[in-house]
């Protein structure tokens, strides 16, 4: 029976309590949050970090406090780590990268090119940058996982993989809806997953999609072969006029998609063989 | 790294009714319109800048 795997984004750069109360901030709450949703079936945490004011930052020391408390806490959890490069907008090239070199997670973020940002700044990842990370990543034994916003991120993940930066198998997720980038629909989903196909036979991928495509591209992902990443990064609200409870919110609902639909939940030692990761 | 939905927030001129839409579904009828009256709204905020205060009282238009 096909495995789907669930990627939970607990936390993200933007979302405070304001906009939910609910959103884990601080290293305690997102190793609890990341337990949690283990247990209702997400096989992958991708991780940010929040300074003392809940902005997005990428203080190596605030996702060691969290995978410390995660392991010390709850050592039968064995979810993979999937850490942002992106938490920060103002982070250097240094400061994007040095919680990979140190923590050495399973897995990390590739935005795989830069765009506008909420048409009002700048989301970098200049060619110097993803170079020099893509080199690092494999280096260091870390699985990238390419953010692609937009087609063109795609193509641009197979000239990376042309050149030696990326090695294949890779693994996508496609990012719908977000604003400057591809809006969240299932022809547009087919879209990138035959953009992907064709550029880079032998991939996998995961997609979500924010605010209003969220449940299109749930479904549409199982429906495609794909899997799934949901969460807090990506919708505050459950439904419409409804906030989240939790990220287990999210998890479960797409576990029971997964399976009315005939699929398996995949684990994270499933997941682990189906992205060919190190552990 | 997302950044959920991207809000364009608006007042009603009409009912002064606050209501919201998402730059996802800007090819909706319903985009911009207030929802009680249908009136075209009057853009007051956006998502990031000028974000205002009571953002969650402002009622969402999407169908």
């Amino acid at each position: 029976m096909k495995k789907t795997i669930i990627t939970v984004a607990t936390t993200g750069a933007w979302p405070k309590k304001e906009n939910n109360p609910n959103v884990p901030m601080t290293p305690g709450e997102i190793a609890e949050d990341v337990y949690d949703c283990w247990q209702a079936g997400a096989a992958i945490a991708h991780l940010h970090m929040r300074d003392e004011d809940g902005n997005g930052t990428m203080d190596v020391n605030k996702f060691r406090q969290t995978v410390e408390l995660l392991r010390k806490n709850h050592p039968d959890c064995d979810i993979v780590l999937n850490m942002t490069t992106s938490g920060d907008l103002n982070a250097t090239d240094e400061t994007r990268q040095i919680h990979l070199k140190e923590l050495r997670p399973e897995m990390g973020s590739y935005d795989c090119g830069s765009m506008n940002w909420l048409h009002s700044s700048l989301f970098l990842n200049p060619p110097k940058f993803l170079e020099e990370l893509g080199a690092n990543m494999q280096a260091w034994g870390v699985k990238p996982e390419i953010e692609a916003f937009d087609p063109g991120m795609i193509a641009n993940a197979a000239y990376y993989l042309k050149k030696g930066v990326l090695k294949a198998p890779l693994h996508f997720q496609f990012c719908m809806g977000c604003a400057n980038g591809i809006p969240g629909s299932l022809k547009n989903l087919l879209f990138m997953k035959e953009t992907m196909d064709s550029l880079c036979p032998g991939s996998t991928w995961s997609c979500f999609g924010v605010g209003h495509s969220a449940l299109e591209i749930l479904y549409g992902a199982v429906a495609l072969g794909g899997h799934i990443r949901v969460g807090m990064e990506d919708n505050v609200m459950y439904a419409k006029g409804q906030l989240a409870d939790s990220n287990r919110q999210f998890v479960e609902r797409a576990a029971r998609v997964i399976r009315e639909y005939g699929n398996e939940v995949a684990t994270p030692a499933e997941a682990r063989e189906i992205l060919g990761l190190r552990k | 790294m997302s950044w959920g939905v991207y809000w364009m927030f608006y007042r009603c001129p009409n009912c002064d009714k606050k209501f919201k839409s998402g730059a996802d579904t800007i090819t909706e009828p319903t985009f911009g319109r207030c929802p009680t009256c249908g009136a075209e709204g009057v853009l007051v905020g956006e998502s990031g800048k000028f974000n205002p205060p009571d953002a969650n009282d402002y009622e969402d238009t999407a169908d």
